[in-house]
C-alpha cells in the first residue's frame, strides 16, 4: 500500500543520518572546495584583470562565481555514486532495504543530503566572492530561489550518478567514467563564459544540459536579479530531477539484484 | 506454526544461470537452521529472496504465513538481517546506528531509548556506544548489527556467515547472543555458515545445499547417522599374536560394525556410536587376550557429513580472504572519501 507519509518520514530519517555523517566528518566537504576556490581566485582574477571574456557590463568575477558554485555543485553530487556503491559492497544498502523503508526513501534522502554539502560550500564561495568584489543581490525570495535550485540540482545529479554506478558497479571503472562526464558538462554551459561565444552546434547542445538551467538560474538570483525566466528554468530542472529520480530507483534495485 | 515455508524456489539469472534450482524446505518456529554449503552453491541467492531482495524466477515463500513475494513490505516488518559484511556505519557511532535502526522501524519514541539502552547493555556495548563505529573491533561491529537487526523484535532473524572472520573470543561470545536471542526471546533463527564447529554448536536442524538443490536436511546427529561412521584403529602387537588370525568376525556381537584390514597389523572399524561402541568392542579384544600396541579413535563428524553432500572441500580459506578483502576495502574508501 502506498502510504505518502511513510514514504515522507523515512526519507527525513535517512537524509538526517546522512547529514550527522557529515557532522562527524566536516573535513570533507571542505577539501571539495579547493577546486572552486582556485577557479574563483586564480582564473577568476587574471580573467577578471584583463577582461578576456566580454561579460558586458558585469565584471567577469561576478559572471563566473555562480559558475563556479555549479561546477562545485556538480563535483560533490556527482561523486554519492561511489558513496552508494560502497554502501553496496559493504552490506550497507542490503540491510538498508530489509527495512520497511521504500527505495523512493533510500533513493532521495541520499540524494538530498548531497545538497546540505552543496549549501555549505556555497556559503564559503560566497564569503570568498565578497572578498573578491562581487556585489550580491540580496532579497528572501533570491535566497529562497537558491536553496531551491541547489535542492533540486544536488538531488539530480546524485540521481544520475547512481544510475551511472548501477551499470559501472565498480568504484574504479566510476571514476574514470564520470570525469568524462563531468568536464563536459562543464564545458558545455555557460559557467565560464556566455554560450553566445560558443560554436553555434554547441549552443544547442546546451539546452539538453541541466548544469546550463542551474547556472542560468543561479546568476540571475544571485548577480543580475533578472528573475523573468528562473520559474521556467526551476521547472525544467524539477522535470529533469523528477526523471533522474526514478531512474535512480531503478538503479537502487538493479544493483542489488 | 511454520517459520519459514519455501516451495520449489528457482532462481535463474541472466544467461540461464540456475543459482536456485527447484528447493522446498520448510523451518519450524523457535529453530535455529543451518544453511550450509559450498561457495557458489546458492545460499547468498536464497538469502537473497527470502529477505525480499530478490524475486524468484519460481516457487512460493511463506514466513509466518506472510506471502513474501506479495506482501514483501509485511515481511520486511517481521524479519532482522544481518548481511556477511561488515555493515554497521561506520561514519556513525554506535548509539546512532540503533537509533537509524529504531526509527526505519517504526518504533516509537518513548521505546526507543529503552530499547536501544537494553541491547547496547546486553551486548556489552555501553561503554563504547558513542564513538564512532570505525574504532570498533570486528566483534564489537559484528554484536551492534545483531543488536540493530533485533531492536524490533523481529520473528525471524537472518544471520549470513555470522562469526566470518571473528577471533575465537569474539565468535564464542557472538554465538552465546545467538542462543540467549534464541531461547529467551523465542527468535526463529536462520543462519548460513562455513564452519563446522559453528554449525554443530548452533544449530537444531542443518540443510546442506550444493549446485542449488537441497541435498540433505537433519539434525547435525541425524546428519553424522547417515554418513555412518565414525573410525577405530587399532594396531596388533604382533609379539602377542599370530597375525594370520581372521579378526573379522571378532565383533559380530557389536552391532553396526564394519571390520576391515588396512596392513597386516593394522585393522580399521567403522562405527556409527563411537561412544557405545569403543567400550564394547575393547572388551571384546581383552576377551579374546588380544593386546594392541596404537589405538585411534575419531567420530564422524559434520566435515564428513559435507563431504559426502557435496563432493567439495569446505573452502574456509578463500572466504576468510575474502573477507579481509572486504575489510581492507573499508578502510581505504574511509580515507579516500
Amino acid at each position: 500500500m502506498y502510504r505518502p507519509w511513510q514514504l515522507i518520514k523515512k526519507t527525513l530519517i535517512v537524509f538526517e543520518f546522512e547529514v550527522r555523517k557529515l557532522r562527524h566528518d566536516p573535513l570533507e566537504v571542505f577539501v571539495r572546495l579547493i577546486q572552486p576556490i582556485l577557479w574563483l581566485v586564480i582564473f577568476g582574477s587574471i580573467f577578471n584583470r584583463y577582461r578576456i571574456i566580454d561579460t558586458g557590463n558585469m565584471s567577469y568575477i561576478s559572471y563566473l562565481t555562480p559558475g563556479v558554485m555549479a561546477q562545485s555543485l556538480l563535483f560533490t553530487s556527482i561523486f554519492y555514486g561511489i558513496a552508494i556503491t560502497w554502501d553496496k559492497d559493504s552490506g550497507i544498502l542490503a540491510k538498508l532495504m530489509v527495512t520497511p523503508t521504500s527505495r523512493g526513501s533510500i533513493m532521495i534522502g541520499k540524494a538530498l543530503s548531497a545538497s546540505v554539502r552543496v549549501l555549505l560550500q556555497s556559503i564559503v564561495i560566497v564569503l570568498i566572492a565578497l572578498l573578491l568584489g562581487v556585489t550580491f543581490v540580496i532579497g528572501v525570495v533570491n535566497v529562497i530561489g537558491i536553496i531551491i535550485v541547489i535542492m533540486l540540482a544536488s538531488t539530480c545529479f546524485a540521481s544520475l550518478s547512481i544510475v551511472f554506478a548501477s551499470f559501472l558497479r565498480k568504484r574504479e571503472r566510476f571514476m574514470g567514467v564520470i570525469q568524462l562526464i563531468t568536464m563536459p558538462l562543464f564545458f558545455a554551459s555557460n559557467a565560464l563564459y556566455p554560450i553566445e561565444l560558443m560554436p553555434k552546434p554547441l549552443q544547442y547542445v546546451t539546452w539538453f544540459n541541466p548544469l546550463y538551467y542551474v547556472v542560468d538560474s543561479l546568476r540571475a538570483l544571485l548577480i543580475t536579479n533578472e528573475l523573468g525566466s528562473v520559474l521556467f528554468h526551476i521547472g525544467v530542472l524539477l522535470l529533469i530531477t523528477i526523471l533522474f529520480v526514478f531512474a535512480g530507483i531503478w538503479g537502487l534495485k538493479r544493483l542489488l539484484d | 506454526m511454520k517459520a519459514i515455508d519455501a516451495h520449489n524456489l528457482t532462481k535463474i539469472y541472466k544467461g540461464n544461470i540456475k543459482a536456485v534450482d527447484n528447493l522446498s524446505f520448510e523451518i519450524a518456529e523457535g529453530s535455529i537452521f543451518g544453511f550450509l554449503g559450498p561457495n557458489g552453491a546458492g545460499k547468498s541467492t536464497t538469502i537473497k529472496i527470502l529477505i525480499t531482495l530478490a524475486r524468484p524466477t519460481q516457487g512460493t515463500i511463506h514466513i509466518f504465513d506472510l506471502d513474501v513475494i506479495k506482501e514483501p513490505s509485511k515481511v520486511r516488518e517481521v524479519i532482522g538481517y544481518v548481511p556477511q559484511e561488515l555493515s554497521a556505519d561506520g561514519a556513525l557511532t554506535g548509539y546512532e546506528n540503533l537509533l537509524l535502526s529504531a526509527k526505519l522501524y517504526d518504533i516509537s519514541i518513548k521505546e526507543r531509548r529503552t530499547r536501544i539502552d537494553t541491547i547496547l547493555a546486553l551486548l556489552d556495548l555501553t561503554q563504547r556506544a558513542h564513538s564512532l563505529v570505525d574504532t570498533y573491533s570486528g566483534g564489537m561491529i559484528r554484536r551492534l548489527e545483531i543488536g540493530q537487526a533485533m531492536l524490533h523484535h523481529p520473528k525471524v532473524l537472518f544471520l549470513d556467515e555470522p562469526t566470518i572472520g571473528l577471533d575465537p573470543a569474539g565468535r564464542k561470545l557472538v554465538w552465546e547472543h545467538i542462543k540467549k536471542l534464541n531461547q529467551e526471546e523465542h527468535m526463529t533463527i536462520f543462519l548460513t555458515t562455513h564452519y563446522m564447529e559453528e554449525a554443530e554448536a548452533l544449530c537444531d536442524q542443518i540443510g546442506i545445499i550444493d549446485h542449488g538443490r537441497l541435498s540433505v536436511v537433519g539434525s547435525p546427529q541425524q546428519l553424522k547417522e547417515k554418513v555412518g561412521v565414525g573410525t577405530l584403529t587399532f594396531v596388533l602387537d604382533p609379539k602377542n599374536f599370530d597375525l594370520s588370525t581372521n579378526l573379522t568376525t571378532l565383533f559380530s556381537d557389536v552391532e553396526g560394525v564394519n571390520i576391515s584390514q588396512l596392513a597386516s597389523n593394522t585393522w580399521q572399524l567403522k562405527i556409527s556410536h563411537p561412544d557405545i561402541q569403543t567400550l564394547k568392542i575393547l572388551r571384546s579384544l581383552l576377551q579374546h587376550n588380544i593386546l594392541i600396541s596404537d589405538l585411534e579413535i575419531r567420530g564422524p563428524s559434520l566435515e564428513d557429513v559435507f563431504l559426502k553432500f557435496t563432493g567439495s572441500r569446505f573452502d574456509e580459506e578463500s572466504s576468510h580472504s575474502e573477507w579481509k578483502a572486504i575489510k581492507g576495502r573499508r578502510r581505504t574508501v574511509r580515507r579516500v572519501k
